[in-house]
């Protein structure tokens, strides 16, 4: 894969926003659509702490197809094309060359949504998986599966056409993110879509999907996200492309590896493998965040007040907890076997929800932030909802992850007593918890609606202004796009 | 790193080598498992479900169900438990025979300085009995030397079993009297295991409530069954009718606290009969080889709350 054309002379990053711009803006839309309605839906579910007979008539509103529509849209609604789009994005800035296929890319991210809104449809009528990291029935999945492998190759044609022989560390971070989701969704769709294997056998692979889901996937685009932001943002050099190579690697290794954690019914040594390799996880995910800590820091004058570096920021420290209690919950050593103690709680849905609600949420907002007014040429319409969008967003995970987590923590610990209350009880006295967390919930509802408003409002502005048939400068671009 | 194809090919190795461990080698793994002999008894384990408890497993999923409960019983340890076994044949009878007995008597009252010889005696006529159970590490090796020294150490049967605070605690509230393990869900098409646990493990559910009567009210009206409960109840899987001249085959008596208005009768739907009849074959408690109840005498269940 060296460049096709030596002689081809970089392309302009305007040519490079141009190109991109309308994949970009239906992928960030519809993504933050999705966002919207997952997250309104989750906080619908937790209501039933509260309330267990609410909308208890309608069987769309069941507990189970709630959680499930929120874990399936916030992944395959939010999470994929906010990946694809950043990673188009920095993938042609990059290579110096314009987004392949960019009209092909446009009409594939049509097709994702249409995907998603199937993927939801189909989960509001009872059709879960049983897998929760991978609720994507199979109606929606070839959709989906199809869409993504169109998502894909404006990507990897992008760096094919690449005119700067030398990579960068988000290039390679880009890479492997998008042929692995092609790898482990193929495998997961094979194991519960196709061949019906026994029902152990896709347990086993679920735990695998989701662990390599968030590990390499989502980890790797975020990665290639923040490296590439922060030295651009602080106008300086990333510390070290050595550290970056060492991060790839491990993270690659280690993040693949594993999943399925101790206890469940299957092959203890699947067990033994988790543990392992999610305390070793922390090296390299303390190398990435030395990494741009390094980077930055000398230059932390120029992030102030900068809400594109402050979500970099957060959501780096989101990630270095998240492993870190992701390592808490996988680990049993003998003077303290934690996951023994709060596996099967509150801790584990807190700990799902400070990585993807947090860590992958927070920086695909960094992503959103700083692309989308490049792309369009246009300043957020309203810039009190960024802030207001990065606040309570962030307040709101926190607070949420914070009280899940200690309820977990006390059901865990007060389960070990053998004299205790009985389960029904503890579960009964932690319900204070669950509804700090639900508060949580509802102010990050507010974050989301407010990237949503912010972003409905300018895809609004730019389709006007190129179907007005002006002759502003997004319409002669998308016009030459055309052309061309 | 400036070689795409380099990465690329690392990549692919980075994959398969994740592949091959986590999914094809636990595959090969799983598909050699096959039906067991309960410990004991010449019963396989685990039988098939069965056509309504097959498709109640769907609706179990359709309805979400595995995102409050698991099903999965935890060891966090292990202990031991003790046995007397027969004794080996002394060379020649006689002397030799008392001696050996006498010395035996004296390894187990090392063991377990509360027996009586008379005890002892009674139990060596007739092996195997249970020595102690629950035992640690230490107190298995005291044993095997005490053993060691009488010259009997084929005498003392070790057994492993697993312990921890779900299983000691299961077995008063009969969350299961052991360890979930692979063979339990062998003939299943799908398995949920859980993540999180808002309400109890059913793992072992139809052994502590195997009466379909009893889940079909609960899923109507939890909260009446089992005070305080926040389980959301589930009336789209019952029709709610007014009552004929008779009534219908398979109606629901209910409680007054279920909230059915007078002149009205509730039947399940197939769907709740298929739930509840899955509900009922929850049921891994069998003896194995590699889970055995700590206990082996299983709390009775009961029938209704």
């Amino acid at each position: 894969m060296s460049p096709t054309n030596e002689n081809n002379a970089p392309a302009t990053p305007q040519a490079i926003d141009a190109s991109c711009r309308w994949p970009l803006l239906i992928l960030f839309t519809g993504a933050a659509g999705w966002l919207l309605v997952s997250t309104a839906l989750g906080f619908f579910a937790t209501l039933k702490f509260h309330k267990p007979d609410l909308f208890a008539n309608c069987p769309f509103f069941s507990y189970g197809r709630l959680v499930a529509s929120s874990n399936g849209l916030l992944i395959y609604g939010f999470g994929v094309p906010a990946a694809m789009g950043a990673a188009m994005w920095i993938m042609a800035r990059l290579s110096r060359a314009p987004l392949a296929l960019g009209s092909f890319a446009a009409i594939a991210a049509h097709f994702w949504h249409a995907g998603v809104l199937i993927l939801w449809v189909l989960l509001g009528f009872g059709g879960l998986t049983g897998h929760e990291w991978f609720e994507v029935p199979r109606g929606a999945a070839f959709v989906l599966f199809g869409s993504f492998i169109a998502l894909a190759l404006p990507v990897v044609l992008t760096l094919a056409a690449r005119r700067e022989k030398e990579l960068y560390p988000s290039q390679w971070f880009i890479l492997a993110a998008v042929f692995w989701f092609a790898w482990i969704f193929a495998t997961a769709c094979f194991v519960v879509h196709c061949q019906p294997a026994s029902g152990l056998v896709q347990a086993a692979v679920q735990y695998w999907y989701g662990r390599n889901l968030v590990w390499v996937f989502f980890a790797f685009n975020t990665l290639a996200i923040v490296f590439y932001l922060l030295p651009k943002l602080v106008d300086a050099p990333l510390y070290s492309r050595e550290l970056a190579g060492f991060t790839f690697w491990a993270l690659l290794i280690l993040g693949s590896l594993g999943g399925v954690p101790h206890g469940v019914p299957l092959p203890a040594w699947l067990g033994g493998v988790n543990g392992a390799t999610a305390a070793l996880l922390l090296v390299p995910v303390l190398a990435a965040a030395v990494n741009c800590h390094l980077t930055a820091f000398q230059h932390r004058q120029k992030l102030r007040g900068d809400t594109v570096a402050s979500c970099t920021h957060i959501g780096m420290l989101f990630l270095v907890v998240g492993a870190l209690t992701a390592a808490v919950l996988a680990v049993r050593p003998s003077f303290a076997p934690f996951n023994d103690w709060f596996g099967l709680t509150m801790f584990q849905p807190a700990v799902n929800k400070l990585l993807l609600q947090g860590f992958m949420v927070v920086t695909f907002f960094a992503a959103i932030l700083h692309i989308l007014p490049q792309v369009t040429g246009a300043a957020w319409p309203k810039p009190g909802l960024v802030k207001v969008q990065f606040a309570a967003t962030t307040i709101g995970v926190v607070l949420s992850v914070v009280f899940l987590a200690i309820g977990g923590i006390r059901l865990g610990l007060m389960q070990q007593n053998l004299d205790g209350p009985p389960f029904e009880q503890i579960i009964e006295s932690g319900l204070n918890f669950i509804r700090m967390a639900t508060l949580g919930d509802l102010i990050m509802l507010l974050g989301h609606a407010a990237l949503f408003a912010n972003l409905a409002i300018l895809s609004y502005r730019q389709c006007r202004a190129c179907c007005a048939g002006c002759s502003d400068a997004v319409c002669s671009t998308k016009a030459a796009e055309v052309t061309a | 790193m400036n070689n795409a194809l380099l990465i690329f090919l690392g990549m692919i190795a980075a994959f398969g080598a994740s592949w091959c461990a986590m999914v094809g080698q636990t595959w090969r793994q799983l598909a050699a498992q096959q039906e067991v002999k309960i410990v004991g008894t010449e019963q396989r384990y685990p039988a098939p479900r069965g056509g309504l408890a097959e498709r109640g497993a769907q609706v179990y999923r359709q309805e979400g169900c595995y995102y409050c409960h698991s099903q999965q019983v935890r060891a966090s340890g292990y202990a031991f438990n003790l046995h007397l076994l027969k004794l080996p044949e002394p060379a020649a009878p006689g002397s030799e025979a008392d001696k050996l007995t006498n010395e035996v008597i004296k390894a187990v009252l090392r063991v377990d300085p509360r027996r009586t010889v008379a005890e002892i005696r009674r139990a060596l006529r007739s092996p195997p009995t249970t020595l102690a159970k629950l035992v640690d590490e230490e107190r298995v090796a005291n044993a095997r030397k005490a053993f060691a020294l009488a010259g009997a150490d084929k005498a003392l049967g070790v057994e492993l079993v697993a312990v921890g605070p779900e299983i000691m605690r299961s077995l008063n509230t009969g969350w299961g009297g052991r360890e979930t393990v692979a063979l339990d869900y062998l003939h299943d098409d799908l398995v949920m295991p859980g993540s999180v646990r808002f309400g109890p493990d059913l793992a072992n559910v139809g052994e502590r409530k195997p009466l379909d009567t009893w889940h079909l009210a609960h899923l109507y009206a939890p909260a009446s069954l089992a005070s305080g409960s926040r389980m959301p109840p589930y009336p789209h899987l019952f029709k709610l009718q007014p009552e004929g001249a008779r009534p219908t085959p398979g109606a629901l008596r209910l409680g007054a606290d279920a909230g059915i208005p007078k002149g009205y009768e509730l039947v399940p739907t197939d769907h709740a009969r298929a739930l509840a009849a899955y509900l009922v074959s929850l049921q891994a408690r069998a003896n194995l080889f590699e889970a055995r109840a700590p206990q082996s005498s299983a709390p009775q269940p009961d029938s209704g709350q």
